[in-house]
């Protein structure tokens, strides 16, 4: 076996090679597919955030012309075989989540109908629709996912088969859901995505209306196209970070820690998936952040509400960082220490490393300190203090803060844990590198295009990669949690050993 | 719905179509003429990723009409370079990090394009102006900005 090749290409700057498509209007987004016959579909969503469905009459929308079909919850629950998703298993206490709302509608977008027509325009017509210790409560808004382009698929039963375009992180998660949802062998369904327009958490896993439109595709004569429109992602597209926590630290007189406690509470809507704890453990367990800190405790209540369910959003445990470094500031504030000073007091440095923080998780090769240091040397933050001294001898206000955060990535746990790449090297020489992808701008391609040319020791160009389907692709869990890099990584580089030897 | 006739050109072809009235510029241009480069956003006029040139001008493709751009010369990304032969606005963009998943990419291509022909030399805040009818979810506006500046010390 040959050594590992110097890497000419990570870590360096390469032009990307899925940028060409992109630029010039040549990608491949869900809405960009065309199937022959194609039908669309468009959902009649509830105006109220909590009322009894005692009747729908669907006879003047079957009246218009062009209008294939209503479904109403009658007609596509009873259909649900399994519903959970890979991440949490099949064990977990899980929320009821129906595809279409049935006797009871939950919140404002809650879908009541699914409308399958021949194009956008018909459907939608249908319905004109210590010796210290800092205590403070911190509230954080709601946010949303917002991807600029929406969430969407196509599904086409055909010849005892379903193929599915989908807006995805995850291309296998949406083959294994829907297998199990409708009762098929893993085998019969199909999942292709190239190009998807920005996921932010919102397309890790098939929510209610994919679940709707992968029911409905089996009882219509052609491929079904469901393309959300902005009103409904921003209604029923789910929502993340409405949570509030009481946190507490406890400082000894030079402000080193003592002890730190978060009484966590986080609102996860009607429908939370994929389940209503969430990620909510990790607010606790990553609470203590990046410092020494002996002792910790936490606790945390998911509330239900009569709003969109609280989904995956950039970090769902962000709110430990948030509280924490707010903390920090005022616990500097209160007793008359820099706040820069107070967190180098108890940063964590390479010397500390291994280290497990006191709620248990263990960290190791981090450079805590280090980074902060660099990081507060680049800013030059001494002399940033005396510029904001004379700013305000002159009347002008300036700010600076710093928040420094540790968090996990590339879980070595089940579903997320599973990542795996396949190299083939044609009769010419060129090379195709397959992993399951997902890319939503994170420039996936480049990067295991980039690592296996290192690690093949070959030029850059020799290498493509294809990603995104599964009939083709090994089994992985996409684009989530900042993980599919460093795990392709693993994979890649992994895979083009054994192909080198 | 009693539908229209129309005729226009798209990227220098002539194209025909029947359409109803309702129907927008921007999904006559990806349903009719299947050029799905013209991405929809919001649909309604804020995100900008639907931007194409009618007559020359930037606009939205979802707050125009398809028979309002009868007669009249409509260019899109695909009118603007080839994957092989990019415009020097969308080499700009790839060499300073101006995009990431590529949804809004067309339509700032597309606005910075007339922006640059109108104003070769803007300013920093007239680049900025220029980007304000534009929404980009994953990379941030300074690589974009840079591009911008780029693309301006590049455009003859």
């Amino acid at each position: 076996m040959r050594e590992t090749t110097a890497a000419r290409y990570a870590g360096t700057r390469v032009q990307r090679v899925e940028d060409g498509r992109l630029l010039t209007g040549h990608g491949t987004f869900v809405d960009d597919v065309r199937r022959p016959g194609m039908l669309h579909a468009c959902f009649v969503r509830s105006p109220f955030a909590h009322a009894r469905v005692t009747h729908v009459d669907i006879s003047a929308a079957l009246d218009l012309p062009g209008v294939h079909a209503v479904f109403l919850a009658a007609d596509l629950n009873p259909d649900i075989r399994e519903q959970w998703y890979t991440s949490m298993g099949k064990d977990i206490p899980d929320t009821p989540r129906p595809a279409l709302a049935s006797d009871e509608v939950r919140f404002v977008g809650d879908p009541v109908a699914l409308v399958i027509a021949e194009s956008r325009y018909i459907a939608e017509e249908v319905f004109a629709a210590a010796a210290h210790v800092a205590d403070e409560t911190i509230y954080q808004q709601g946010y949303a996912a917002v991807p600029i382009e929406t969430r969407g698929l196509v599904v086409e039963w055909s010849a005892g088969e379903l193929t599915i375009w989908a807006a995805t992180q995850a291309p296998h998660e949406v083959r294994a859901f829907c297998a199990r949802l409708l009762g098929l062998p893993e085998q019969r369904v199909r999942v292709i995505m190239r190009d998807t327009g920005g996921g932010f958490g919102q397309k890790v896993i098939p929510l209610r209306e994919d679940m709707c439109v992968m029911l409905a595709a089996r009882k219509v004569p052609a491929a079904i196209k469901w393309i959300e429109d902005r009103r409904e992602n921003l209604m029923s597209a789910g929502q993340a970070r409405h949570e509030h926590g009481r946190a507490r630290m406890a400082f000894a007189a030079d402000g080193e820690i003592l002890a730190a406690h978060i009484d966590h509470v986080q609102d996860v809507g009607s429908y939370p998936s994929p389940w209503p704890v969430g990620t909510s453990a990790a607010v606790g367990m990553i609470f203590p952040g990046p410092y020494r800190i002996p002792q910790a405790t936490w606790s945390t209540v998911s509330l239900f509400s009569n709003t969109s369910g609280r989904t995956a959003y950039r970090g769902p445990w962000q709110f430990e960082s948030m509280a924490r470094e707010v903390l920090l500031d005022i616990a500097a504030r209160q007793m008359g220490l820099d706040p820069v000073a107070l967190r180098r007091r108890n940063l964590l440095g390479l010397a500390d490393m291994p280290y497990v923080n006191p709620c248990g998780m263990p960290y190791d090769h981090m450079s805590l300190r280090e980074t902060f240091d660099l990081a507060l040397e680049m800013l030059d933050y001494e002399a940033f203090r005396r510029e904001q001294h004379e700013a305000r001898a002159a009347g002008r206000y300036l700010g600076g803060g710093t928040c420094s955060y540790v968090e996990p990535t590339s879980t070595g746990m089940g579903y997320y844990a599973t990542e795996g790449a396949t190299i083939r090297i044609e009769p010419s020489g060129a090379v195709n590198v397959y992993v399951a992808g997902g890319s939503t701008g994170n420039s996936i391609e480049t990067t295991v295009v980039q690592l296996t040319a290192d690690a093949l020791g070959v030029d850059l160009d020799q290498v493509a990669t294809i990603q995104g389907g599964t009939a083709v692709t090994p089994f992985g869990a996409g684009t989530a949690g900042s993980r599919s890099g460093s795990r392709s990584r693993c994979c890649a580089t992994s895979s083009a050993r054994t192909s080198a030897r | 719905m009693d539908e229209v006739q129309i005729r226009l050109r798209v990227n220098g072809l002539e194209r025909r179509g029947r359409v109803e009235p309702r129907l927008t510029l921007a999904d006559f241009l990806r349903e009719h003429c299947h050029l799905t480069g013209t991405h929809l956003g919001c649909e309604h006029g804020v995100c900008g990723a639907c931007t194409v040139l009618l007559d020359g001008a930037a606009v939205r493709a979802c707050l125009v009409l398809a028979v309002q751009a009868e007669g009249r010369e409509v260019t899109t990304i695909e009118g603007l370079g080839t994957p092989e032969n990019l415009s020097p606005v969308q080499v700009a963009f790839q060499e300073n990090h101006g995009l990431q998943c590529g949804f809004c990419t067309p339509g700032f291509v597309v606005s910075v394009t007339a922006l640059l022909r109108d104003n070769p030399d803007p300013t920093d805040e007239e680049i900025r102006a220029g980007l304000s009818g534009n929404i980009c979810r994953c990379t941030g506006y300074q690589g974009i900005f840079k591009a911008v500046r780029a693309a301006a010390g590049n455009t003859p």
